[in-house]
């Protein structure tokens, strides 16, 4: 029988192994209803440097968000306390991953997600009815169509809210009660209609601040969250890191038998870490593109060479095609980015070349396709 | 690096017991822990002397610390005079800090000996010879960095800390030592503790290269401070020896036990000493500030947030005193005295818990109480939050009770709303200060020091001046309707020209630059800092008020000095200063100077400010002391003898010495000064025959000579005249030949060849700088001008046309209008239409269009 591969499985399957492991041997104290302790939750996330012994191997548990760890030791302990979780930054900072990651590991499932949307309604975020049930049976429990918010009190695990600011605000508020008081009442049940949250439920909201920052959310809502400010990668060895991990995952997942070139990713992580803080490690001066110059960009330029490579060259990165697809990446929200992906070339990429040679010199070379 | 990856070998440590005849405590310096343990240790020991690392030159101030009324942060301000060149042959001036705080172990061991009427002794080489046996740029050596003489560094830069701060999954040194040390050493008994600091300080010592050691200095002092130990231990019998923990395994390898009863003997080489003079070095007690001693301010081996430890050893005091006392007898807090009964060690363990814990959720109350009043909506909810995030965070991360980063982060997640930036980080930056803390010692009344800074402190006091705080203060001072406003001025100005960095003016007049002279009131911000201090001190020498210190600089700076600029700056800083008496005294120098000085550049420059002294006279009301006028006179024949040959001046001199001449003119438009003019007219003449003259001063002393006839000899508005805009009714005879002057040669340059068109532009530029009205009196100047630009080339007007912008820039704005409206008339147009370009016809444009595509495709066809 053919396996059915899913295109994105879940942290909590993708990890499964390292899960159980954890779990298994898990001794520390638990919130109740999380499934692994604090600590164990920490060392899924940030890794060990020691490997587990489970079912006769050696697990080495992988440090899977780089970046600051002491941030994640604060989400992992606001979770299990009364407020909500906020995960705020720029795009493509990994807000998003760490909180699957966290959810995975504290309520085994990283899939309980509201996504929030400008069309995002209360009964999304609620309840709604199954309208042919309703008819038949009038509002009784089996006719409601359970939230994720819902079913996060209902079963005592995380609900994480996407995107949180992209929903209006007087939505958003629709949350501020079940924060506090951790009840949700549904009045058309009667009596039965009070759902009290079980322990272990708990909310993991992340928000943008490029687009709606979180100015506009009430004071209200603002006062039931701890709020964690996700930086862009600072160091360009760990960006290089996070680039390699993720490629190699991804083309792990779609088969793509290919190694991760790490010259290549590097050359990549100089360039986004360079442009993001505008300034080169020769010292040069840079204009910032207004464009997003995120790691998971760097992430998916590389990957797309990659796949270029693999379907239609001859399985080694090219450089020229990494430029052009550098230059989509960049050229998204302004004309003028181009050319300040142009200057950095004729000015930083051209130095380089010249004092490192190699591959920052065809780097400098391929600055014919930014058109 | 290699040895760690081996596995560093662990040094063996001896145990040592409380009945040892020497018992070696090694210590960090300001840290609680060692500070409690040292206590304990003390109280269990009870040794007859306890000598500690600290320069032996300050034992005489040892007293001081440890009155009653001494409050730290206080500290022992070193100083060290190189005159003999001993250190290098820079014959530089050193200085350094010695803090105590509260909570330093050396301030408790101090205290203790006191309590209990025993010696204690600093042990370590004077000040200087530490500096003689440093290598350049090395240990007190070091340059960029505020000078301590705490060397912690030594426990803090090991090879192997990084390494061991990355395993443990902690984020810095600072993070691992509050774990194991501060909060886990709490938790220890003494000995346990004594051994873990030998032991890591063992191993630190064991990563660092013997010659490292020997360029910080380190060995050398090991040698004299273990012949002090050798030498204390034939008369004592029980000796505490208090150390930097680096240190403790040198001293010991240098001596050796004589048998039981009989000491230990030195082993090594005795130091040899340089018997320095009291002239050389010296020590001062002086009240420290907690902002100086935080690591965050350059400090970098103090331990950081002295305010946050500080609160931490209050409850450790506080607890300690209510485990050792009968309930119902309470002791003042702070002090503690030794025990009558001493506890045990376990009750001891039992009273240091919760100290942590206690001190961060102070901070945190505090922190939230104080953004509260400055309007940041943070609730007794968030400080719930932030510290129950805290006690879950030291859970998490296996410490016994959250420290100083745990309350960092409890903020952080429950204080910030929203993302974390400058309009949202106001309570961390609260926290922050209190952290840091904002108190500034106070010495007791007896303390020995220079009567300057007791002056300093009572004109401070006297003019309601805050020093209590180390936060920048500001005042307003009314200088003409306030006398003491006046007064407070004066000393500021005092301070400053002592270099203290005490205040600095904001606003009002800069006299000095000769700026904004007629200003009244001036704003001033002052800040107290230990540094204040200790600039003070090093100037004790020459007076003992501030305002004699400064007389007597002022005095020896004006008698060193040489030149006219520097002799008559130094005059206006006197009169800021407001040193009038002294001013004759200068002035005679002064003269002297004036006599011996021959450039031109130095005399207009003194000159200025004579002649600012001058004007300024009447303004502040003082007595002419110095007989300005006869000095500007002298000045005044000088410059006129130089004038003639400033002709070929560079291109930089220009504008000065365009300034020279406007400023002698003017001057000699006063009535007192009158009788000078014809002698400058005549000097401007000269200058003029002169072959090969300057353009633009060309100009600007033709103006002058025209303004200067057109206007008579002498007469007041002479300087109004020369500022332009004066209609000019009367033309003599004389001033007709310099406007006949002034348009031959501007005629002259325009027509002249390439290399005189770009003069034109100079020329006209010096003439519009001391005589703009010429081209509003003289009707056809302006036409001339014209006709003569419009037959230039138009490569030769792009090139002139940057210094023609700068002639006319010295217009005012109604002046350029009027220029441009008779420009205009010129061409039959009105200066309305000067505003609007001229349209493009569609012809036009299409072909530019064209011609524009075209390039582009050639470009492009190029890979351009």
């Amino acid at each position: 029988m053919e396996q059915n591969i899913e295109l994105k499985p879940p942290v909590e399957v993708r990890y499964r192994k390292e899960l159980d492991a954890l779990l298994a041997q898990d001794t520390g104290k638990k919130p109740m209803n999380w499934k692994l302790s604090p600590k164990a939750v920490r060392t899924f996330i940030l890794g060990s440097a020691k490997p587990l012994q489970w079912n006769g191997e050696e697990l080495h548990i992988r440090k899977k968000y780089l970046g600051n760890d002491a941030l994640v030791e604060r989400c992992i302990i606001t979770l299990a306390g009364n407020r909500g979780l906020m995960l705020v930054g720029e795009p493509g900072t990994a807000k998003t991953m760490l909180s699957e990651l966290l959810s995975a590991a504290i309520s085994g499932t990283s899939t309980n997600t509201i996504q929030g949307t400008a069309g995002t309604t209360e009964d999304m975020i609620k309840y709604s009815w199954n309208y042919a049930l309703l008819l038949a049976r009038g509002p009784v429990r089996e006719a409601l169509v359970p939230s994720p918010l819902y079913v996060g009190m209902e079963q005592g695990v995380l609900t994480r809210f996407e995107e949180i600011t992209r929903t209006p605000a007087e939505i958003q508020d629709s949350l501020i009660s079940v924060l506090s008081d951790k009840v949700l009442n549904v009045p058309e049940l009667g009596e039965a209609g009070l759902l009290f949250a079980k322990p272990g439920f708990n909310v993991i909201g992340t928000a943008n601040t490029r687009d709606k920052g979180v100015n506009e959310m009430s004071s209200a809502l603002k006062r039931r969250f701890n709020f964690e400010t996700v930086m862009p990668v600072r160091d360009v060895a760990m960006e290089k890191q996070i680039i390699v991990n993720e490629v190699r995952q991804l083309a792990g997942e779609s088969q793509i038998d290919m190694p991760v070139d790490e010259d290549v990713a590097e050359l990549l992580a100089s360039t986004y870490h360079e442009l993001r803080e505008g300034v080169s490690s020769l010292g040069h001066r840079i204009d910032r593109p207004s464009a997003v110059m995120s790691t998971a960009e760097a992430v998916s330029v590389y990957y797309q060479t990659m796949m270029t490579a693999y379907y239609y060259g001859d399985a080694h990165m090219d450089i020229g095609c990494l430029v052009q697809n550098l230059m989509g990446a960049v050229q998204k929200e302004n004309k003028d980015d181009l050319e300040k992906l142009r200057s950095y070339f004729q000015t930083v990429v051209r130095d380089k070349g010249g004092k490192e040679g190699g591959l920052w010199n065809s780097y400098y070379e391929a600055r014919k396709y930014l058109k | 690096m290699e040895q760690l990856l081996r596995g560093p070998e662990i040094p063996e440590i001896a145990e040592q017991s409380f009945d040892d005849p020497i018992f070696w405590f090694p210590l960090r310096h300001h840290s609680p822990a060692c500070a409690f343990h040292l206590q304990n240790t003390i109280r269990a020991m009870r040794p007859d002397c306890i000598l500690i690392e600290g320069p032996e030159n300050a034992q005489d101030m040892v007293s001081v610390l440890t009155d009653e009324n001494t409050k730290p942060p206080v500290a022992f301000y070193y100083f060290y005079k190189d005159g003999r060149g001993f250190v290098s042959e820079d014959k530089e001036d050193y200085k350094c800090y010695y803090p105590f705080l509260d909570y330093s172990p050396e301030l408790v061991a101090l205290r203790e000996a006191a309590a209990r009427k025993i010696p204690a002794r600093f042990i370590d080489l004077p000040y200087g010879e530490i500096l003689i046996g440093t290598a350049s740029q090395r240990g007190l050596r070091s340059e960029g960095e505020k000078q301590t003489y705490n060397d912690d560094y030594l426990l803090s830069r090991s090879q192997y800390l990084s390494r061991l701060c990355e395993k443990t999954g902690l984020r810095e040194f600072g993070e691992l030592w509050e774990k194991y040390f501060e909060i886990g050493g709490l938790s220890i008994e003494t000995p346990q503790f004594v051994q873990q600091m030998l032991l890591w300080c063992g191993l630190s010592r064991a990563h660092t290269p013997q010659e490292e050691m020997e360029a910080d200095g380190c060995l050398l002092r090991e040698r004299y401070m273990a012949q002090k130990i050798a030498e204390a231990s034939k008369e004592f019998q029980k000796i505490l020896v208090v150390t930097g923990g680096f240190h403790t395994s040198g001293l010991q390898a240098l001596l050796q036990r004589d048998g039981v009863g009989a000491g230990v003997s030195f082993t090594g080489t005795p130091v040899k000493l340089h018997h320095l003079k009291e002239e050389e070095q010296g020590v001062y007690p002086l009240s420290y500030s907690m902002e100086a001693a935080d690591a965050l301010n350059g400090y970098a081996s103090g331990m950081q947030s002295p305010g946050f430890y500080q609160k931490v050893w209050e409850t450790l005091c506080r607890q300690q005193e209510a485990a050792s006392q009968p309930p119902d007898a309470p002791q003042a807090q702070g002090k503690s005295e030794p025990a009558q009964t001493e506890t045990a060690p376990q009750q001891m363990r039992e009273a240091a818990a919760g100290a942590y814990e206690a001190a961060v959720l102070h901070q945190l109350v505090s922190a939230g109480r104080k953004a509260r009043q400055k309007k940041e909506g943070i609730s007794s909810a968030d400080v719930i939050g932030a510290m129950s995030m805290a006690k879950g965070l030291a859970a998490l991360r296996g410490k016994r009770e959250p420290g100083l980063y745990e309350l960092r982060d409890g903020a952080l997640s429950s204080f910030v709303k929203g993302e974390c930036n400058l309009s949202t980080d106001l309570p961390l930056r609260i926290l922050q200060e209190l952290n840091t803390g904002t108190q500034v010692g106070n010495l007791c009344a007896g303390a020995p020091r220079p009567p300057i800074l007791n002056d300093f402190e009572d004109k401070c006091r006297g003019f309601g001046l805050k020093i209590r705080e180390s936060v920048p203060q500001e005042i307003t001072l009314e200088l003409f309707t306030k006398k003491k406003h006046l007064t407070i001025s004066r000393f500021f100005y005092q301070m400053d020209f002592l270099e203290s960095g005490f205040a600095r003016r904001k606003k009002g007049s800069d006299l000095l630059n000769r700026r904004d002279k007629n200003r009244i009131r001036e704003l001033w911000s002052y800040q107290f800092s230990s540094q204040v201090l200790s600039a003070l001190i090093d100037v004790s020498t020459a007076g003992a008020t501030v305002a004699e210190a400064a007389r007597s600089r002022l005095i020896s700076k004006s008698a060193e000095s040489e030149g006219c600029r520097e002799a008559a700056r130094l005059l206006t800083q006197g009169f800021l200063m407001g040193f009038l008496e002294e001013q004759a005294g200068m002035g005679a120098h002064l003269k002297q100077v004036l006599a011996a000085d021959g450039d031109f550049f130095s005399l207009t420059e003194g000159f200025s400010h004579l002649r600012m002294l001058y004007e300024l006279q009447e303004l502040y009301q003082v007595e002419d002391t110095v007989e300005l006028s006869e000095l500007l006179s002298a000045c005044f024949q000088k410059i006129v003898q130089l004038l003639p040959s400033m002709a070929q001046v560079t291109e930089e001199q220009l504008q000065s010495c365009m300034e020279s001449c406007l400023s002698l003119y003017q001057m000699t438009g006063r009535t007192a000064f009158a009788q000078l003019r014809p002698v400058l007219m005549e000097a401007f003449e000269r200058l003029l025959e002169k072959e090969g003259i300057q353009p633009g001063l060309e100009g600007a002393v033709l103006g002058l000579l025209y303004g200067g006839d057109r206007s008579g000899t002498g007469g007041a508005h002479v300087a109004e005249a020369a500022a332009g805009g004066v209609d000019g009714a009367d033309c003599t005879e004389s001033a007709n030949r310099w406007e006949r002057r002034i348009q031959e040669t501007a005629c002259g340059y325009l027509q002249g060849t390439e290399e005189m068109h770009m003069k034109s532009a100079a020329f006209l530029r010096g003439l519009f700088y001391t005589a703009r009205d010429f081209v509003f009196v003289q009707e056809g100047f302006l036409a001339m001008i014209d006709a003569l630009i419009a037959r230039l080339g138009p490569e030769a007007f792009l090139q002139l046309l940057p210094e023609l912008r700068m002639a006319f820039g010295y217009f005012t704005p109604m002046e350029t209008d009027r220029v441009a409206a008779k420009a205009a008339a010129l061409h039959g147009a009105a200066k309305q239409e000067l505003l609007h370009g001229r349209s493009v016809s569609p012809v036009e444009y299409r072909y530019g269009r064209q011609l524009d595509e075209y390039a582009q495709a050639r470009l492009q066809e190029e890979d351009l």
